[in-house]
């Protein structure tokens, strides 16, 4: 069964490589980057804001490495220049330097580049801003003849070139007969394909430059793909070369990668500022190479920074900070860009009622200030209660609390301004006036105590680990559901539910976590979710080949997967399994048919691995065999819930931070990889450390998160943040949940919504079945449950939505309903200023403004009677943002 | 394939930019949410080419339909004959006779096949050109794993006039939605039958009896309120999409011209009758009116073709008189008004059914060959391309897979099928897995 699948997802994948390699590649000349693009540096736009220009100021220049040594005819080396201006900014001037080798014969250069010319010492002069440097370099070994390695030397070429790529012929058909492995994860097999296939006339040894290779990459003969590189472009050079040498694969004992690094690693630039980065691969015999030309790299922020396919990192215009990831041959490294905003900086008051919250507060102000992005404005109470109410129990407070909620703020609030020194608060940015922070931190506690808060956490954690009746039969969905929602409602911590989850067993009509084992039922999907809604990695990739954008090999999927080998699903009629451990079944490498031996991610791997121990070749991070009867998935929960995992507390944190501030700190929430860092590192920290102190405490992360200062931001931008999306600024308007909207719709209205084959009056919110018919919630996006991502939840405006909640006819009837709330008040002999008081409290959660009490009276005046006037308000209620976001 | 060009633009085998595609995938939901939706909206207008989709639910057969064989045993040729078509050589079934009088307008793919006999799969592969694999889904029936086609149109080619561009009736198919595409992409769903007198489609026009001027009055002062978030619209793309969206909303159900699509009753009786008073023909009847008020593509999802049992008996009294009437009527028409070039039709299903009959008289689930048809949109029609061997079991020639005729399909529609999307694991996939185009029709 896994065989399929297998060749299914590796064929479907397109390109990964081709998203970043080029049609194109011509050898990364910064000469020709400085002529294409003069370097921008944004001095003028530093200089308009008040702030002195790096230039202005006298600047040290730094050329990395200090010295240089290439070794053999191939080498290469790209010189980093830098300008460090007296305010201790940098600059990048690698550029518009000049650089000259005072000895050709020795080395040359091309741009920063350096390129032995023959064996010896020499010096190179590199001049910027009236400064010069000089870089003395020593050139070994021109003469030896390189000695080829498939891997190291061929295989990048065909990746960075895309011959490799899922859209070419790295798909599982290969391409007008021509097939490599994806993304080369089998060299062995490129390289048999490339040299004896094809009726051999692929590679020609005794006349290199007419192979086919060449000659179709080139254009020389008529290629599908287009020229992917020009003759005489240092691959081309490099391909005959090989070739000439009778396209060897290599020493099997040769150096391998060991890893990859980037230089510089951070470096803080202007908006429009450029820096180009230098790429060094470090092999198993120590010795480096310059593989910034055959690296690929891609911003995980384009609207802050962009980098081009040589490795030239580019702002983009937005204030903030970007990730550049760089990859080569299955190493990643990955380089931070801080472009802060351009223009003078805000005073330090302006963010100094921020920092005077929370830990959190402190972090997210920290790097506000840094960025130079001004924090939104508190959120009022009205907008406090409403944004609050939603995110902890999906619910909307009645008009009574909010009146309630109103009244406690205002007597704190006078409290406070009667005890405090009016000179100091009316000086800073502290609100004015203050926040009523107990009657917030009271309401929070109210709020946390409710049944609902259980319904719609329950709803969020059934999402994700796939609680879909269809796949799991009423039964074994409602049994699941009801022990997450218990577990919510007990507020069990985090660690230990995850790990009865991971070891449960028994029937799944029975034991609800035990439904786990149904929603993904083989070990390869068991690998995908739990890692995913665990971890936040997502190694489905590493299943057939090494993982594009990390570090994970197929050796770790795999030792995932193994946790999992051992399961058995018994039939319990008549919807039913029984699941229990059993079985002596193995992971296996869908390559070599190898034994994977069950193991966490980054335990080191047990050499001799492809013979299993007597227990089956589990590799244990403790040190101890586990008894012969031992079920593996403990050993997998112990090593997942500990506080030490740096993935588990983490993803939790994360998931939390983004249910209430709609943006993780690593986004997506659940794809944390070290190429996909958080936008601000130590804010995740510190909400990882609040996870770990608190016991995996879901409640106590919340409470601290919603009593946070950040989370009571306005969304009102200002001019400094309008264009930040990771900074957490400003509160993020959100469209309401599907189920959420629906009950909103039902309180508002006074009238509940009906689902077919549910118990009338309960709520969406409390829907254990995520197939009960419902246009409402399907076209608001309740999700199938299909996948462990988050996304599946669809927060996407649609024009349906818009139809249906303008048009529809149950919508309209519980509007205009006898036993609605329009038609109750009506009824109560309520004046009209009552009434639009009391919708705008039932809805907004507030009064309305002047303004809006005379139009919504004058409705009143116009229309035939008070029914028509109010079912007419509380249909435009319903369908403004106000309403439909929360915000 | 598109060529390559060079220097630094760096375009891919498809044409498309690097930027292109690491602003639709790496940047998530952000980068491809409505905007596009919105800013395709003016593209192209001379060659812009629609599809009306007539799925044939539970697999229609071709031995009985497409693919006669009346040289076959008994057991497997069935009881229909074979007549003539207005072409030479291209014979159909008997009980298609009107659609014999067209079929200069169409070609029978009659190779199609694929490996999986069950509906959900096999439904999934038909309307998205994606075969789910067992471990895509855990339930009996696959949910949407790939977009459909009706939403890759509505991706890559936006909302024309006031219509939504992509249209299902009377349903929708399970597989026949947005997938990972998002909400914004999925099908405006008709939840009504057009034969029906009562028909009215959905969420279009206020509740019955609704005073038309109070509309007016709510909308003015919903207007007013939102006025006040402006500042809010600024910062945040999915309050400005759904502000699109509610004025693409009002615009709907204001247009006299997607009033007069909708209202099939506005039809002159004997067209409804050449249509046929079924649901398929009203429902061809209902496409063609769609189409013509400016939605792209519509899906027509038609039942009952799950021939188990008395099979011959249905065909002949129900299914095949219902499908020649609306199906040659729709093509007549589409011609007459100068919309077949612009207007592909697709006639697919879930897969064929067993050559040799079983004891009920009908037959069973069978993808290993079967018919699929297509016309109008720069179709070549008057031919039959591949073929199925003796007894109609296998493809003989040229063998053609669901990959194909869904890139044909986007191919008619000027739509790049080997674009890539992202798939919410970051997996890059295109539009359709390795797709080739049919070269003998388009």
């Amino acid at each position: 069964m896994s065989s399929p699948t297998v060749f299914r997802i590796c064929h479907c994948l397109a390109p990964v490589c081709l998203l970043l390699a080029g049609a194109l590649w011509t050898a990364p000349s910064l000469a020709d980057t400085a002529e294409r693009a003069p370097a921008r540096v944004g001095v003028d736009s530093a200089r308009a804001g008040g702030r002195p220009g790096p230039r202005a100021a006298p600047s040290r220049l730094r050329v990395d490495p200090p010295a240089v040594e290439l070794t053999g005819p191939d080498a290469r080396l790209g010189l980093i220049v830098t300008g460090h201006g007296a305010d201790g900014r940098t600059l990048d001037l690698t550029g518009q330097s000049r650089v000259n080798s005072l000895d050709p014969r020795i080395v040359r250069t091309e741009g920063a580049i350096l390129i032995p010319a023959g064996d010896g010492e020499a010096v190179v002069a590199v001049a910027a801003g009236g400064e010069t440097v000089r870089v003395p370099v020593r050139v070994r070994a021109t003469r030896t003849p390189r000695e080829f390695s498939f891997v190291n030397d061929i295989g990048p070429i065909l990746s960075k070139a895309g011959c490799n790529s899922g859209g070419c012929h790295g798909k599982a058909s290969g391409q007008n007969g021509f097939k490599l492995t994806v993304f080369g994860y089998d060299p062995e097999f490129d390289h048999q394909a490339l040299t004896q296939e094809g009726r051999g006339r692929r590679i020609l040894p005794g006349d290199p430059a007419r192979s086919l290779l060449l000659l179709k990459a080139t254009l020389g003969a008529p290629h599908g793909g287009g020229r992917r590189f020009p003759v005489d472009s240092s691959e081309y050079r490099t391909l005959l070369r090989w070739i000439e040498a009778g396209a060897p694969m290599g020493r099997p004992d040769g150096p391998r990668l060991a890893g990859i690094s980037v230089f510089p690693t951070e470096r803080v630039l202007l908006p429009a500022g450029e820096q180009q980065v230098r790429v060094t691969a470090t092999y198993t015999d120590g010795s480096r190479r310059d593989v910034t030309a055959s690296a690929d790299f891609s911003s995980n922020a384009d609207h802050v920074a962009t980098v081009r396919p040589d490795g030239l990192i580019q702002g983009a215009g937005a204030p903030g900070e970007a990730a550049v990831m760089v990859r080569y041959m299955g190493g990643v490294a990955a380089t931070r860009v801080v472009i802060p905003r351009p223009g003078r900086p805000a005073p330090p008051e302006r963010y100094a009622w921020l920092r005077s919250g929370n830990a959190l507060d402190r972090r997210v102000a920290a790097k506000l200030q840094q960025l130079g992005i001004e924090p939104s404005a508190p959120a009022d109470d009205a907008t406090f209660l409403r944004r609050v109410s939603l995110d902890l129990i999906g619910t909307l407070p009645t008009p009574a609390e909010a009146r309630a909620f109103s009244r406690e703020c205002s007597a704190e609030r006078q409290a406070t301004i009667a005890t405090r020194d009016p000179r100091r608060w009316r000086r800073s940015s502290v609100p004015s006036p203050p926040n009523a922070v107990r009657a917030r931190a009271a309401l929070v506690e109210r709020l946390l105590a409710r049944p609902e808060y259980a319904a719609l956490w329950a709803i969020r954690w059934a999402d994700v680990l796939r609680v879909d009746r269809e796949a799991l039969g009423p039964k074994g969905a409602y049994a699941f559901y009801r022990w997450l929602r218990d577990r919510m409602t007990e507020n069990t911590p985090y660690s230990r539910w995850a790990g009865d989850l991971l070891v449960a067993q028994g029937s799944s009509a029975e034991v609800g976590p035990a439904n786990l084992y149904r929603a993904a039922r083989t070990p390869e999907e068991l690998a995908n979710t739990v890692s995913q809604v665990f971890l936040g990695v997502r190694l489905q990739c590493a299943q057939c080949h090494h993982h594009p954008f990390e570090k994970w090999t197929q050796e770790d999927f795999w030792g995932v997967a193994g946790f999992f080998t051992r399961l058995e699903r018994q039939a319990d009629p008549p919807d039913s399994e029984r699941i229990a451990t059993g079985g002596t079944e193995e992971a296996r490498h869908p390559r070599t048919g190898a034994i994977i031996p069950a193991r966490v991610l980054e335990a080191p791997i047990r050499e001799g691995r492809d013979t299993p121990s007597k227990q089956g070749g589990l590799t244990l991070s403790s040190s101890q065999s586990p008894a012969p009867d031992t079920d593996r998935r403990e050993e997998l929960a112990r090593w997942l819930t500990a506080p030490g995992n740096r993935f588990f507390a983490r993803m939790f944190a994360n998931r939390l931070w983004s249910h209430f501030l709609g943006r993780g700190v690593v986004e997506p929430v659940d794809d944390m990889r070290d190429t996909n860092p958080p936008s601000n590192g130590p804010l995740l920290d510190e909400l990882t450390a609040l996870v770990v102190r608190s016991g995996f405490d879901q409640k106590a992360v919340i409470r601290e998160i919603v009593n946070s200062r950040v989370y009571q931001l306005s969304a009102v931008p200002n001019p400094t943040n309008l264009r930040d999306q990771q900074n957490f600024s400003r509160a993020t308007v959100r469209r309401l949940p599907a189920e959420v909207l629906l009950d909103a719709i039902s309180d508002a209205t006074g009238l509940p919504a009906k689902f077919e084959g549910a118990p009338s009056g309960v709520r969406a919110i409390e829907l254990w079945d995520n197939r009960l018919p419902s246009y409402f919630l399907e076209v608001f996006g309740r999700p199938l449950r299909g996948s462990p991502c988050e996304c599946e939840r669809s927060q996407e405006p649609s024009m349906s939505q818009a139809l249906h909640l303008m048009n529809s006819p149950v919508i309209h009837d519980q509007i205009s309903s006898r036993r609605g709330r329009v038609a109750r008040l009506v009824r109560a002999g309520i004046p009209p200023a009552a009434m639009v008081e009391e919708l705008y409290l039932a809805m907004l959660c507030r009064l309305p403004s002047a303004d809006e009490r005379r139009t919504a009276l004058a409705l009143f005046d116009k229309a035939e009677n008070r029914q028509t006037a109010g079912e007419d308000l509380l249909w435009t209620l319903m369908n403004s943002f106000a309403f439909i976001f929360n915000r | 394939m598109a060529p390559v060009t060079g220097g630094s633009s760096r375009r891919y085998c498809d044409g498309h930019t690097r930027r292109d595609l690491l602003q639709v995938g790496v940047l998530s939901a952000l980068g491809w949410t409505l905007p596009d939706l919105l800013r395709l909206q003016a593209a192209s207008a001379a060659s812009d080419v629609s599809c009306i989709f007539l799925y044939l639910l539970g697999g229609p057969s071709h031995l009985d339909m497409w693919d006669m064989k009346p040289e076959a045993p008994s057991e497997f040729r069935g009881e229909f004959q074979p007549i003539e078509t207005n072409v030479p050589g291209i014979r159909i079934s008997e009980h298609l006779p009107l659609s014999a009088k067209h079929a200069e307008k169409y070609a029978i793919l009659r190779s199609v096949n694929h490996p999986n006999a069950d509906h959900g799969r096999g439904t999934h592969y038909m309307q998205t050109g994606l075969l789910p694999a067992a471990g895509d889904f855990n339930g009996k029936v696959p949910n949407n794993i790939h977009p459909c086609f009706g939403s890759v149109v509505a991706r890559e080619k936006g909302i024309r006039g006031s219509l939504p561009p992509y249209i299902s009736m009377p349903d929708v198919m399970r597989s026949g939605s947005s997938a990972f595409l998002g909400a914004a992409y999925a099908p405006f769903v008709i939840q009504a039958d057009p034969s029906s007198p009562q028909f009215t489609v959905r969420d279009v026009t206020p509740p019955p009896g609704f005073d038309p001027r109070r509309a007016g009055v709510r909308r003015e002062l919903l207007t007013r309120l939102n006025r006040q978030d402006h500042g809010l619209e600024a910062a945040n793309e999915n309050l400005r999409a759904l502000d699109t969206f509610y004025q693409k909303a009002h615009g709907l159900v204001t247009s006299p011209a997607a009033k007069k699509a909708f209202a099939i009753g506005q039809e002159r009786d004997s067209v409804r009758d050449a249509y046929g008073r079924t649901q398929l023909g009203q429902g061809c009847l209902m496409a063609r009116r769609l189409i013509e008020a400016g939605c792209r593509f519509v899906s027509i999802n038609n039942g009952n073709w799950d021939t188990h049992a008395a099979g011959f008996h249905s065909l002949r009294n129900d299914l095949l008189p219902a499908f020649d009437r609306g199906f040659s009527t729709l093509l007549a028409d589409l011609k007459e008004r100068g919309m077949l070039d612009s207007t592909l039709v697709v006639v697919s299903g879930d897969f064929g059914r067993t050559p040799r009959i079983n004891k009920d008289a009908g037959r069973d689930h069978w993808p290993n060959v079967f018919s699929v048809v297509m016309a109008g949109g720069g179709i070549r029609g008057g031919q039959v391309v591949g073929s199925s061997d003796a007894r109609g079991e296998y493809p003989k020639e040229r063998p053609l897979s669901p990959e194909m005729v869904a890139a044909t399909l986007f191919q008619s529609l000027g739509i790049n099928f080997h674009r890539e999307y992202h798939t919410p694991i970051g997996r890059p996939i295109q539009i359709v897995n390795n797709g080739q185009t049919i070269s003998e029709v388009i």
